[in-house]
């Protein structure tokens, strides 16, 4: 499966996504935050985190769908 | 004019969060460890429990475990987490909410899965931070206080990310955003 399916299943990661940005740097910016320091840098780590937990999902999904395609080959055979 | 009609109730449950969000970060600002003690008491309850240290109550502070030189304070509440549920958990069963007593029930719920889903993502960030303050996982090198937050946004994105799944799971009839 192509990268892009593998995205697209995980299309339903967009809400939690959305909310924990929301919370995390869109009412703080509303509130005034970018005026702060250390907020670009916490911003910076939100994004990276977010990054990880999506690839860490494509993995998980890769590795669920490799080990189901291994399990119906070996129950054939 | 149709659609608006259509979708009434939804807007007025996406006001009633939206409201409940903001005067819920307003009160989170300036709680106090006290104030905090419906989310922080049980958290640390958990956390001593599962990690076995012994939290006690200290005013003005918040839960602390000398022995283990760690402090479960008001900013450790993960009351954003919740708020950040709530609202995950409002959109995804925004669908379902076609009525007063729906919105009424879908909105209880939410508030209900996310402050029970925040004791559980809290208390495994914590025990995790904790691990990670007495060096079990070793960090190498690494700026401990970068690597407490990066733990925390990794551990509270899945959690976000597990409990929207889970409440997809667990309401298929209600027009869940995950299926």
């Amino acid at each position: 499966m192509r990268l892009s399916e593998r995205l697209s299943r995980l299309r339903w990661m967009a809400i939690p996504f959305a909310a924990y940005l929301v919370i995390t740097l869109g009412l703080p910016l509303a509130n005034g935050a970018a005026a702060r320091r250390d907020f670009g840098h916490h911003a910076g780590w939100v994004m990276v985190g977010c990054a990880v937990v999506l690839a860490l999902a494509v993995l998980g999904g890769a590795a669920r769908d490799g080990l189901r395609h291994g399990l119906s080959r070996g129950g054939r055979s | 004019m149709t659609w608006l009609r259509a979708r009434r109730w939804q807007l007025v449950a996406l006001v009633v969060a939206c409201a409940a969000i903001v005067a819920a970060k307003q009160y989170y600002r300036a709680a106090s460890a006290a104030e905090l003690g419906w989310i922080l008491a049980p958290t640390a309850r958990l956390v001593s429990a599962v990690s076995g240290t012994h939290f006690v109550y200290e005013a003005g502070i918040g839960w602390v475990d000398r022995e283990a030189t760690f402090i479960i304070a008001p900013a450790c509440a993960g009351v954003n987490f919740a708020i950040a549920g709530f609202l995950a958990l409002t959109l995804g069963w925004l669908g379902g909410m076609t009525g007063a007593r729906a919105v009424l029930a879908r909105l209880a719920g939410a508030a209900v899965l996310a402050y029970a889903a925040t004791l559980i993502v809290n208390t495994l960030r914590i025990v995790i931070a904790i691990a990670l303050h007495r060096g079990t996982i070793d960090l190498g090198g690494l700026d401990r206080a970068e690597v407490h937050r990066f733990e925390g946004i990794v551990v509270y994105l899945a959690g976000l990310c597990a409990l929207y799944a889970l409440a997809g799971a667990l309401s298929p009839r209600s027009r869940h955003a995950v299926v």
